[in-house]
């Protein structure tokens, strides 16, 4: 007895103390069941909503007896659903006498209702738009799935955008971006488990991920990330992925992140884990590895000899954006006899004049560069490119002919641009322009000795780093196999994949059966 | 404890791939032509057989006490003081590679890329590299040495076909002139950059259990003698018989390709290459080094001595060798008989003592 | 976060440390003076003077595409006891850093070359920016040649490269001046520059021989291109072949020289066997379509060679210099008999048996001489459409 009325003296405490300090961590506070007095109930409700004008309390009798209430914010919810499957089932036509669970069964023409009974279900269930429905003599509450708000359409992601492939992207509500997901696969595998993060925001992420394909061991690191957290706000799920990933200091992404729902079903295929954050059309997609990075989406989708080459071009292009102009500043200040005689008189030329050391130069156009792309990212779009390009040509022709800078440099530029955006992924774009920078500084000072040392550098980092687990350079690096190597250094058709990305260790590594190659002579098969 | 870190079979043959033909494409040929002359070529093949020898005491050794290397095995084959003894040789042996390969590295960049640059620019650069390498431990060493060697070799090929053009084969007769006495004194000089290979003794306990060791060193073992017969054959039939004048011989030949008026002048892109090799080898060497140093101390860990094992690194560079002519005169002659002494007689001596012990102990129960 | 701060502090101090004593080995273009060509010789008091050819840079942008107006190079000249001497001497005279790694080219003055280049040889391969595939040319004076402003090029040796494109000269460079100098002959030879007089463009006049590191003969542009051929560097050769009192003109080409030396009996002998392959270009004869002539004109062209290389074997015979590489070859094939002679003995007396072995293939457009009636063929003398001058062709 005086144990009970400890435990419900602390519990009021705990309720009490959620209402005036709202800043410690409420969902966990909130953890407490619904009280069998009706009355009290409210008023917890009433003291957690207070000064929400937005918010309704809405009191009735069920059957004109049982005394309930309806609770729910008057923007975020179907009021017409309310009227017409709620109100009017539960008002007229409900039978007072039965009690209350099997009312809610035979009377009730909501189809995603469900008992909830604890206070934070039930401040979850209000503040993503539900109602929930208070009845006399319940010690547990309804949380009536009638949410609906406002959201655009599903269309083509503009960063990501293909000339082969399907055009839709994730919008910002979750549950149309799960549903799109489910669309694509159509298995009781495909499991989504959410969690909720955000003190304030009380955002929901679901992880998404194909049962018996994902490996347990990155499956439960993920959760275990996810869990720690204890943040007041996602906006977006880049709050999130600059928590969990495994290097915080690394200028490399080690975590995807895409619009496509194409990109995130192919990674579940592969054993991936997707994480989808409520509010955000960026889905992230753990682990990955650089050489995924450097692959796109349409690589799969052309045909695998042109997609070979062009991950070839790729690799090539990806390795001058980070270090063409350092390459180009180490021969024009250090090692003069490696351009042939006539280009070498053509450079001096051009250099004849110009007051200011290459590195500067370089440093300095790199900057303008830089500088020009933000630019046009911010001006509407529409202005947005004929801006930058007129404004390059005009800035970069004047310069040149004001003798600021050489007309080499400008080329070695804008060049090192052009390959910087022909990396498929974004961030991995951003982290390489910011290297470069270094790479400049180190063979400004000591050549291509200089390049060299940075490069190696780089190497060591990214040899050191690991995406949940799995090493940054997979599947060049650890332990080879030819079926990995087969989507890195070729793309190989899909009739020859017979295993996933094994280096993810998948739970079940054979993708399909051998003799998918067509063989119309045998009859298809060979 | 101290090593966590585990490498795959085919890492380990990188690493030992670069750790022999990295400097062995450097200074070695020069050394080696001043010995055997017309027959520079043939010594690689002398030289691969103490390489062989080397391979199998680490591989002998390894059977008779598996998960240890040299440092650990010492003790227990002759005792507490006695194998202690023999480990701080192994140490002051081991800075002094390290410290003499950093020398090589430098004196080849400062006289012929960056005259002007201060030595300690050039030396400190590549110690603070290898040094974070080094502490990233066997797993990131193993890692980069599996980026980076396919690259330098398929350069290095492109390099070799390049130059065929160059190649005058009348310089390579007449063949064994003076008898096979030359090219095997030119392979006393090949076998101790082969004798290197013995090193993998360090790496054994670090494999992955399962991974064919003997038949990934047999290949490593075969990708140096090739890469090396390849050096020495293009240098001689570019340079012909004076060709060891040229103290970075190789690194000449690569200057004197010229393809289609194009490729020529293609030093700074074999340099470059070359870098990422003797990266491997100066790392891998400052991290057995610490390694040994904290085992031969008893420490836990042996990251913390990396820095200082890098600064006495350094220092031994400039100490064994002021000029490049005495480190030439040191590996032509107290050098070669301290390394083969240390990489082949002591281990073959251990080894016999080790396989005895072991007799004795059977027989006693 | 502490660890953060030491750590970027830590690479502060590393990058302070690299940049504040400042790039040691940097040279931006328009510190250096590029140079194209380098002269040596030597004065009337002994002291070594080095010429170089320095290229002005001239932007396309300021003078609209036509740099004709300026001077494009310009010459300038150290003096020293030594070349060394000479070098540091030209190097304190000039505003910029001497930038050697383009220098393809080096031409040494007869004089010096009479008093012996193994000095120069020394220094050129000992400085590192010096590249072993720069060709070594002789000439009297090679400042003229560094002075000379063709009006078609942007320097005066740029025009070298060609003539060893086209197969009927070869040059020779560093590396392999080196390798002859310490073969077993213990001489060597190097093209003889002269300079056009209406076009500035130099050329390959000749050959000069070396005994050792002198000079010790000059040759005319037959005897070197025999000289050539011998050592196999050469890949064509344009010939007028006496055939029934008249012309016949080849092109070879592909040619291929193997020396196989043979003692028998004690008797020392060499055997050069030439291959290759002719074209006919010119038939002043006015025998056409006829099986015949193929052999007979095959023939000629190999008695002409023949007769070409042995003048030339037998000068040099009479002046004791084995420039042929005969030496390297006998040792290389004999090496146990090779240590017993004296090659200074053998080589005056040895003899020498050229075989050439060239196969028709071609007789470009027209199988027949054209511009005969064709009743008078194998009577009229035949008209000279074009006529290859051997000198001519050469530059």
């Amino acid at each position: 007895m005086i144990r009970q009325w400890f435990r419900r003296r602390k519990h009021n405490q705990q309720l009490k103390e959620v209402i005036e300090h709202p800043t410690s961590k409420l969902n966990e506070k909130l953890k407490i069941p619904l009280y069998a007095d009706f009355e009290k109930n409210r008023k917890v409700f009433k003291d957690l909503f207070a000064d929400c004008d937005d918010v309704i309390f809405h009191p009735f009798y069920i059957g004109k007896e049982v005394q309930a209430e309806l609770i729910y914010f008057e923007h975020l919810s179907d009021i017409g659903e309310i009227n017409t499957n709620v109100l009017f089932p539960l008002m007229l036509k409900a039978d007072p006498s039965n009690n209350p669970e099997y009312i809610l069964e035979r009377e009730l023409p909501v189809s995603s209702a469900k008992q909830v009974k604890t206070f934070y279900d039930c401040v979850n269930a209000i503040t993503c738009g539900n109602a929930i429905l208070l009845i006399k003599k319940a010690n547990w509450a309804l949380n009536l799935g009638i949410s609906k708000w406002e959201k655009r359409p599903i269309d083509e992601p503009e960063n990501e955008p293909v000339i082969r492939g399907p055009k839709e992207g994730f919008i910002e509500p979750l549950r149309d971006n799960v549903a799109l997901i489910r669309r694509k696969i159509r298995s009781p595998y495909l499991k989504t488990k959410s969690l909720h993060i955000g003190r304030y925001t009380n955002t929901q992420v679901i992880v998404s991920y194909i049962e018996g394909i994902v490996d347990p061991d990155i499956l439960q690191e993920t959760f275990r990330r996810l869990e720690r957290i204890d943040i007041d706000g996602v906006l977006e799920s880049g709050y999130i992925e600059e928590i969990i990933q495994d290097n915080p200091f690394s200028p490399f992404p080690q975590i995807q992140t895409t619009e496509r729902v194409d990109i995130v079903t192919a990674s579940l295929l592969e054993g991936r884990v997707a994480i989808l954050t409520d509010g955000s059309p960026v889905v992230m997609i753990v682990p990955v590895t650089l050489p995924m990075m450097l692959q796109a989406t349409e690589d799969y989708y052309n045909r695998f000899m042109v997609s070979t080459l062009l991950r070839w071009m790729r690799y090539f292009l990806f390795l001058a954006s980070i270090a063409l102009p350092s390459f180009y500043v180490a021969i024009i200040t250090f090692h003069q006899e490696a351009v042939p005689t006539d280009q070498l008189l053509s450079f001096a030329a051009a250099r004849e004049r110009i007051p200011i050391p290459t590195l500067i130069e370089a440093i300095i156009m790199e900057f303008a560069f830089e500088a020009l792309r933000e630019a046009g990212l911010r001006l509407p779009r529409i202005i947005g490119s004929a801006v930058t390009i007129v404004g390059a040509l005009v800035i970069g022709d004047s310069a040149v002919r004001a003798g600021l800078v050489s007309a080499p440099t400008i080329i070695v530029v804008a060049a090192t641009g052009i390959a910087s955006f022909t990396v498929p992924k974004y961030a991995l774009g951003f982290s390489l322009r910011m290297l470069r920078f270094p790479l400049l500084l180190l063979s400004g000072i000591l050549g291509i000795i200089g390049l060299m040392l940075g490069l190696l550098l780089i190497l060591i980092h990214l040899c050191s780093l690991r995406s949940f687990g799995v090493p940054y350079l997979s599947p060049l690096v650890g332990q080879t196999r030819r079926s990995d190597l087969k989507d890195v250094l070729l793309r190989a058709p899909w009739w020859n994949k017979k295993y996933r990305p094994r280096f993810l260790h998948p739970q079940n590594q054979i993708r399909q059966e051998e003799g998918q190659r067509p063989d119309p002579e045998h009859g298809g098969e060979s | 404890m101290q090593e966590t870190g585990r490498i795959t079979g085919q890492q380990m043959a990188f690493i030992l791939y670069c750790v022999v033909s990295s400097t062995g494409t450097l200074i070695l040929p020069s050394l080696t032509g001043a010995l055997a002359k017309r027959d520079l070529w043939i010594s690689p093949i002398w030289g691969a057989l103490v390489g062989l020898i080397a391979l199998l005491l680490a591989f002998g050794l390894n059977r008779l006490y598996p998960g240890e290397n040299i440092i650990q095995q010492a003790p227990r084959i002759l005792g507490f003081y006695l194998g202690k003894f023999i480990g701080f040789f192994y140490l002051i042996s081991l800075i002094i590679l390290a410290g003499s390969n950093t020398y090589q590295y430098t004196e080849f960049i400062k006289t012929v890329f960056l005259p002007r640059t201060p030595e300690m620019v050039i030396m400190g650069s590549i110690i603070f590299v290898c040094g974070l390498a080094a502490r990233g431990g066997v797993e990131l060493l193993g890692r980069s040495a599996q980026f980076v060697t396919p690259i330098f070799i398929l350069i290095f090929t492109i390099l070799i076909i390049l130059s065929i053009q160059a190649w005058d084969a009348n310089n390579f007769f007449p063949v064994m002139e003076h008898g096979v006495l030359p090219s095997v004194r030119g392979g006393i000089t090949q076998s101790l950059w082969f004798s290197e290979l013995f090193l993998i003794s360090f790496l054994f306990p670090f494999i992955i259990k399962g991974e064919k060791k003997m038949r990934w060193s047999l290949l490593s073992l075969f990708g140096v003698l090739l890469t090396l017969l390849l050096v020495n054959m293009s240098i001689l039939a570019v340079f012909g018989i004076e060709s060891h004048i040229y103290i970075f011989a190789f690194f000449k030949v690569t200057r004197y390709i010229s393809y289609a008026n194009f490729f020529e002048h293609l030093d700074a892109f074999s340099l470059a290459t070359w870098i990422l090799v003797i990266y491997v080898k100066i790392a891998f060497l400052i991290y057995i080094t610490s390694l040994a140093t904290a085992q031969w101390l008893h420490l836990s860990n042996y990251r913390p001595i990396v820095w200082p094992i890098c600064l006495l690194a350094g220092g031994f560079g400039m100490w064994t060798a002021p000029t490049i002519f005495k480190l030439m005169t040191y590996l032509r002659s107290t050098g070669s008989c301290q390394f083969i002494v240390f990489l082949v007689i002591i281990p073959a001596l251990l080894l016999l003592i080790a396989f005895f012990r072991k007799r004795m102990e059977v027989r006693a129960r | 976060m502490t660890l953060f701060v030491r750590r970027s502090i830590i690479i502060l101090l590393i990058i302070s440390i690299l940049f504040l004593p400042g790039c040691w080995d940097r040279e931006e273009l328009n510190t250096l003076a590029i140079i194209t060509a380098i002269g040596i010789d030597i004065l009337p008091n002994n002291d070594v003077e080095i010429s170089v050819q320095e290229i002005i840079p001239q932007s396309n942008i300021e003078n609209g595409g036509n740099g004709t107006g300026g001077k494009k190079t310009l010459v300038q000249s150290g003096v020293g006891k030594t070349i060394f001497d000479a070098k540091q001497d030209l190097q304190e005279k000039l505003g910029r850093s001497l930038f050697w790694g383009h220098a393809e080219v080096i031409i040494f003055g007869k004089r010096l070359a009479e008093k012996g280049i193994q000095e120069e040889i020394d220094f050129l391969s000992r400085f590192p920016e010096i590249r072993m595939r720069a060709k070594l040319y002789v000439i009297d004076d090679p400042k003229k040649v560094l002075e000379a402003s063709p009006i078609t090029e942007n320097y005066s040796v740029r025009p070298l490269d060609a003539s060893t494109r086209l197969g009927t000269q070869a040059m020779i460079d560093l590396n392999r001046t080196i390798q002859m100098l310490v073969g077993k002959s213990g001489a060597f030879f190097l093209p003889w520059l002269k300079i056009s007089e209406t076009s500035q463009i130099p050329y390959i006049e000749g050959g000069a021989v070396f005994k050792q590191d002198r000079l010790i003969e000059q040759i005319s542009g037959r005897e070197f291109r025999a000289l050539l051929w011998i050592n196999d560097k050469l890949e064509a050769a344009v010939l007028s072949v006496p055939l029934q009192n008249k012309e016949v003109g080849v092109k070879i080409y592909g040619s291929k020289t193997k020396l196989k030396p043979q003692i028998k009996n004690g008797k020392w002998r060499m055997l050069v066997e030439i291959k290759g392959e002719d074209d006919i270009y010119l038939n002043e004869t006015g025998i056409g379509k006829d099986p015949e002539f193929t052999k007979v004109a095959g023939k000629a062209v190999e008695k002409e060679i023949q007769k070409q290389l042995i003048q030339t074997v037998s000068k040099l015979q009479k002046k004791n210099v084995d420039a042929f590489g005969f030496a390297d070859a006998f040792h290389q094939t004999y090496p146990h008999e090779w240590h017993r002679v004296d090659w200074k003995d053998i080589f005056p007396r040895l003899e020498v048996v050229i075989k050439p072995q060239i196969k028709l293939r071609r007789t470009g457009m027209t199988d027949e001489p054209v511009g005969i009636p064709t009743e008078s063929k194998k009577k009229v003398k035949g008209r000279h459409f074009f006529c290859y001058d051997l000198q001519s062709i050469t530059c």
